[in-house]
């Protein structure tokens, strides 16, 4: 059982930035005040702080690359962003809750290698709550998915431990899709718990918030 | 009926213990380090909230042997019920259907079990009920 809500953090990059207040480690190289090292598509990964969550959280994503060459094996990164409202706001950023869906130029799931397209990351402190005003920024290498929750299961020959890779390997337009699914509100836990709730079957699929977001790129032929 | 649950009630430890008479797994009690429990580095400090206290993998279920006897009957169910038909990847400990189970195991936990659960209690409801 991975229930561990604190664990060692690596791939995923958490990057929470609240005007002028840099709160997370900014592996992704940049924060208020610095600039990135010249993504192509640095202007769409700058417009996900220019979310307003109004009401509540929202969930954006970009490609730090709109354009990757079939065959190179530079990573592909995926920015997404958990974009706060006007109050603070539990969040659990487990890497479980997230999922990356990657279409290919035919419109189907891309190929992809280490089984289903997964969610992604080592597990950090990943109950928290989000400031106001906040986002919470990461990125995630479609090339290796990977988690450190799993880093000790030898699932991979690779040596990046990579949970799914995507091979991006024909020309065309991929579509990627981020996926946040919240967790089960803890009234609907305790009344379980209480035996308040005998019949599961009863109740909706869940009752936690799912965001979504969609960002494409292009492969092009060497 | 069993004692205590409503007419078609599932009775969670019934259903695990037939599990786990059917399984092919392997079935350890390790170390609070042992390098698959903590796999993730959840155990190496002593912070009750964040502890790693069961893993399945394809070959071996994994409980952690510092658990008093209401956490392992909860950790074991969850853990052959939840993991018991996945094969990697392991996905399941963040769907809502397994955070209803673990409530629910919570729930069917007698009360002489919920005492020596504490660990399991934090988990699934933060401490409450």
């Amino acid at each position: 059982m991975s229930m561990s809500a604190r664990v060692r953090r690596s791939g995923l990059v958490a990057v929470a930035v609240r005007i002028g207040v840099l709160l997370g480690a900014g592996v992704l190289g940049w924060g208020c005040g610095q600039v990135p090292a010249t993504p192509s598509s640095q202007s769409e990964v700058l417009q996900l702080l220019e979310t307003k969550g109004d009401t509540g959280v929202a969930l954006r994503a970009a490609v730090v690359r709109d354009t990757v060459a079939a065959g190179e094996s530079a990573p592909v990164h995926v920015v997404y962003a958990i974009a706060n409202g006007p109050r603070p706001t539990d969040f659990d950023n487990h890497p479980e809750r997230f999922r990356f869906l990657v279409t290919g130029p035919d419109g189907e799931l891309a190929e992809s290698l280490g089984g289903a397209p997964a969610a992604s990351g080592g597990m950090g402190a990943t109950k928290m709550v989000l400031p106001a005003r906040s986002f919470l920024v990461q990125r995630q290498d479609l090339r290796c998915v990977n988690d450190l929750a799993y880093s000790a299961v030898p699932v991979s020959r690779s040596e990046r431990m990579c949970r799914v890779m995507y091979s991006l390997a024909t020309p065309g337009e991929y579509r990627v899709i981020v996926e946040y699914f919240g967790p089960e509100p803890d009234s609907i836990l305790t009344a379980i718990a209480r035996g308040e709730i005998r019949d599961l079957s009863s109740l909706p699929p869940t009752l936690g918030i799912h965001l979504a977001d969609t960002t494409t790129f292009v492969v092009v032929g060497r | 009926m069993d004692k205590g649950l409503e007419s078609g009630e599932r009775n969670l430890f019934r259903e695990a213990a037939a599990a786990y008479d059917a399984t092919d797994r392997e079935v350890l009690y390790v170390d609070r380090l042992d390098k698959w429990l903590n796999a993730s580095g959840a155990n190496d400090d002593d912070d009750p909230n964040t502890n790693a206290l069961g893993r399945t993998t394809d070959t071996r279920i994994r409980i952690g042997d510092f658990l008093g006897r209401g956490d392992v009957m909860a950790v074991s169910t969850h853990e052959i019920l939840v993991h018991g038909p996945e094969t990697w990847p392991y996905l399941g400990d963040t769907y809502s259907s397994t955070n209803r189970l673990n409530a629910k195991i919570w729930a069917q936990l007698p009360g002489s079990f919920q005492g020596t659960a504490p660990m399991w209690q934090l988990k699934v409801v933060g401490g409450n009920p």
